[in-house]
């Protein structure tokens, strides 16, 4: 393996959750979720800046987004706040697993996809027990090795060598069945902590990742600077916003760190990062 | 220029369809076709500058009908001893201008959006359709940042003008807001108008009457479907359905006499409703806001008064003033074995027909400093109690919403949930009005919303305006209203008792 890679893809995701551990070790759970909604605005505006600057986000997809953001902040009035928390973290989970396919693997397809698979049917099931009282954790763990075992066949017919996302994705699947657990020994109750906690290791990937990214182009070290300013600048900004919205100066910043608020952001980040064509590819073999 | 290319004509012509649903009675369909004038000025504006400005002439039309009910208003100067007339006259259209302006705005921002759309896709269509109701409920927080003043409480509450609000009328449509509330009313609203726009744009002759005649079949279909004896048929409470007695008042002071007179008249008045209605066994007898007939949390209890022996629950309101020196609006029940405190009113902005915050500056300006100490005075409330007790009375658990609360979209809901009510009880005061038609017609579709939405009855009685009751559909049991003469009834209201 190559230092490059090394770096990049494992230490990056090492590091991500150890910060997170230590995160929501020090932080009283409400604390952690309110960081968590804080300095995910700041991922969700950087997204969408870097988007319009790459020319993704126009008139058009603006004005769809609106419409989206409307409907979505209509249904916090109309949907029970439990069954809308579990309908963002499912959101949240294809968000993630998409993501994280592009940036260990650069393209999506049928394998992706079971890799994938288990670590989002077990997230899944503890965000059903967090928020919906379900059990349904052993019947996820068995579809989760049915995922495995198609997959293995698939590879051996088509000699297929396990790649860096296969790692990854089983890495989160193994990690994610003991920090739930270690979570219901030791805070119970709150052991949906840890998906928390996964969102917030989400959003230190992406930022470690575009920095990397930058980095790959030597000629743009004035692009890099700039990254650094605009990813303290906006988040010491929102800081500043959360403060007030804490002293409830604002109450219409409601709309930016409320949990039905932060719900709807967090599935309209999803919505606007969806391309069509990686959904297409999910179910090919390439 | 043709006058269908002409984006500011048509975007008055479609505030002005607006204006027509909303404020001539049963005129409620024409906000079926209202938006499709704007959508027309959507495609023909050639700047986001000239989008916004056409939308905000269509607002200014919407919201200036919407609240045209400030003219009804009593200056506020002359009740806080500004007597010049004119002066009074002035600050009223001052606040109208501000209020309709600030407000008329988001229809400029909708169309701003709109005119980034493909109104040829589907998914364009229900994009306008759904920001459509949003950047109506932008205009409450538009209308809060203007009416703020410090240490006077102001939630979200006006709704004022909004589109979906002629639909209340037709008792069909009105049952959507059970699903979903007056968001609902409006996206379906805006739908229709897109899809009469989108089969009006639709170049094939024949295909477009086929559209159009489709649309218009659901939506006649609608209308006139009996929705109440279809959702009365799934109800599966409507077996254990009770009645309660309520006795309500339009109580009227007469024209003359000065204030103390006035209040002394009402006062009497008021003692003889709650002595009849008592008589005759009401289960709630409710007062207007603000009678305060008798004295709250004292010994001077119903029976007292009444001096008999009575299981009525007399609900009255007024100021309260706690030992801290807070001051707060509460809705208290009393009952011959003593008074506990309901709820306090969340509304306490003064409603638009007048701006705190501007008028303390024109009074400071004015150096009218007495003025000004009476008006911080008298309007500096506090939060109060958003969910305190709950009356109950025979079959009854009566929730209170006070006056203009009924605007606050799903409050009914809310204290329903919070409280465990069955009927929501009204009491009312347009004693700072002078009779006007468009404010008694928006107070009754709002209390007719509360109802739909939270699905309890209610009841309600008013101080220079009507009295009445409906059952949890919206459908007037009884209203009482001889302008200038104090009417009473008492009434009886299906409720599912609950525990």
């Amino acid at each position: 393996m190559s230092r490059t890679m090394f770096v990049e893809v494992i230490l990056v995701r090492v590091i991500s959750v150890i910060i997170t551990i230590a995160v929501a070790l020090i932080l009283p759970f409400k604390l952690m979720a309110f960081t968590v909604i804080v300095l995910g605005q700041g991922h969700f505006l950087l997204a969408y800046w870097y988007q319009a600057e790459a020319g993704k986000l126009d008139g058009r997809k603006i004005a769809l987004l609106s419409g989206g953001f409307s409907f979505l902040l209509w249904l916090v009035l109309l949907v029970p706040v439990s069954y809308y928390n579990f309908i963002t973290g499912a959101g949240f989970l294809l968000h993630f697993a998409l993501d994280e396919g592009r940036l260990l693997n650069k393209k999506h397809s049928v394998y992706t996809a079971l890799e994938a698979l288990p670590f989002m049917l077990i997230y899944g099931a503890m965000i059903a027990e967090g928020y919906l009282s379900l059990h349904i954790l052993p019947y996820m763990a068995g579809l989760s090795v049915l995922a495995i075992i198609c997959y293995v066949v698939l590879c051996v017919r088509n000699k297929r060598a396990p790649t860096t996302t296969s790692y990854a994705f089983f890495s989160w699947a193994v990690l994610s069945i003991i920090l739930y657990f270690l979570a219901q020994k030791f805070v119970p109750g709150y052991a949906i902590m840890w998906f928390w906690g996964l969102i917030l290791v989400h959003y230190l990937i992406w930022y470690a990742v575009y920095w990397f990214k930058l980095s790959e182009r030597t000629e743009q070290k004035p692009q890099r600077t700039e990254y650094i300013w605009r990813v303290v600048a906006l988040n010491l900004a929102l800081v500043f916003l959360a403060v007030l919205y804490l002293l409830n100066v604002i109450p219409l910043l409601d709309l930016l760190f409320g949990v039905g608020a932060f719900n709807v952001w967090t599935l309209m980040h999803g919505f606007s990062s969806i391309r069509p064509k990686e959904l297409r590819d999910l179910f090919r073999i390439q | 220029m043709m006058f269908t290319k002409n984006p500011y004509l048509l975007a008055l012509l479609g505030g002005a369809l607006f204006a027509l649903a909303y404020r001539v009675p049963g005129a409620w369909f024409v906000s079926f076709v209202a938006l499709i004038p704007l959508l027309m000025a959507s495609r023909e504006v050639r700047s986001a500058r000239e989008a916004f400005f056409a939308g905000t002439l269509a607002g200014i039309a919407i919201m200036g009908t919407g609240c045209s009910w400030f003219f009804a208003a009593y200056p506020l100067p002359t009740v806080f001893g500004v007597t010049n007339s004119l002066f009074g006259l002035t600050f009223i259209i001052f606040s109208w201008t501000l209020v309709t302006l600030s407000t008329a705005v988001c229809v400029g921002f909708w169309m701003m959006l709109v005119r980034l759309l493909r109104l040829e896709y589907v998914l364009d269509g229900l994009a306008v359709a759904v920001l459509w109701p949003a950047f109506e409920y932008l205009r409450m927080f538009t209308f809060n940042a203007l009416t703020f003043a410090q240490g006077i409480h102001n939630p979200l509450f006006f709704t004022a003008g909004f589109s979906a609000v002629p639909l209340i009328d037709n008792e069909s449509w009105r049952q959507v807001v059970a699903y979903g509330g007056l968001p609902m009313l409006a996206f379906l609203l805006a739908l229709a108008n897109v899809l009469i726009y989108g089969a009006l744009r639709t170049k094939q002759q024949r295909l477009s009457s086929f559209q159009l005649a489709g649309i218009c079949a659901v939506l006649i279909i609608v209308s006139v479907l009996p929705t109440v004896a279809l959702r009365q048929m799934m109800d599966p409470n409507r077996s254990k359905e009770a009645p309660v007695t309520v006795a309500l008042l339009s109580s009227w002071a007469p024209d003359t006499g000065g204030r103390t007179l006035q209040d002394d008249a009402l006062t009497i008045t008021n003692g003889q409703f709650v002595r009849h209605a008592v008589t005759e066994h009401a289960d709630i007898v409710l007062m207007p806001e603000d009678s305060h007939l008798l004295t709250p949390f004292s010994l001077d209890t119903l029976g007292s008064f009444t001096g008999t022996t009575t299981n009525s629950v007399f609900i009255d309101s007024g100021l309260i003033k706690t030992s801290g020196g807070l001051r707060f609006v509460r809705a208290y029940a009393d009952t011959i074995t003593g008074d506990y405190g309901l709820r306090d009113k969340l509304v306490l902005t003064p409603q638009g027909e007048y701006l705190p915050f501007f008028f303390k500056l024109l009074l400071q300006t004015l150096g009218a400093t007495k003025e000004e100490e009476r008006f911080t005075t008298n309007r500096n409330y506090g939060n109060g109690i958003g969910h305190g007790s709950i009356a109950t009375a025979g079959n009854a658990r009566a929730s209170v919403l006070f006056c203009l609360e009924v605007m606050m979209p799903r409050l009914g809901v809310s204290v329903k949930k919070e409280q465990g009510a069955n009927i929501l009880l009204v009491p009312a005061s347009h004693g700072w009005f002078q009779p006007s038609v468009s404010l008694e017609h928006d107070i009754i579709r709002f209390s007719q919303l509360q109802a739909v939405e939270s699905g309890l009855p209610l009841a309600s009685s008013v101080i220079h305006g009507p009295a009445f009751a409906m059952d949890k559909y919206g459908r007037l049991i009884t209203s009482i209203n001889t302008p200038g003469v104090t009417t009473e009834t008492l009434v009886t209201v299906p409720v599912i008792p609950t525990k």
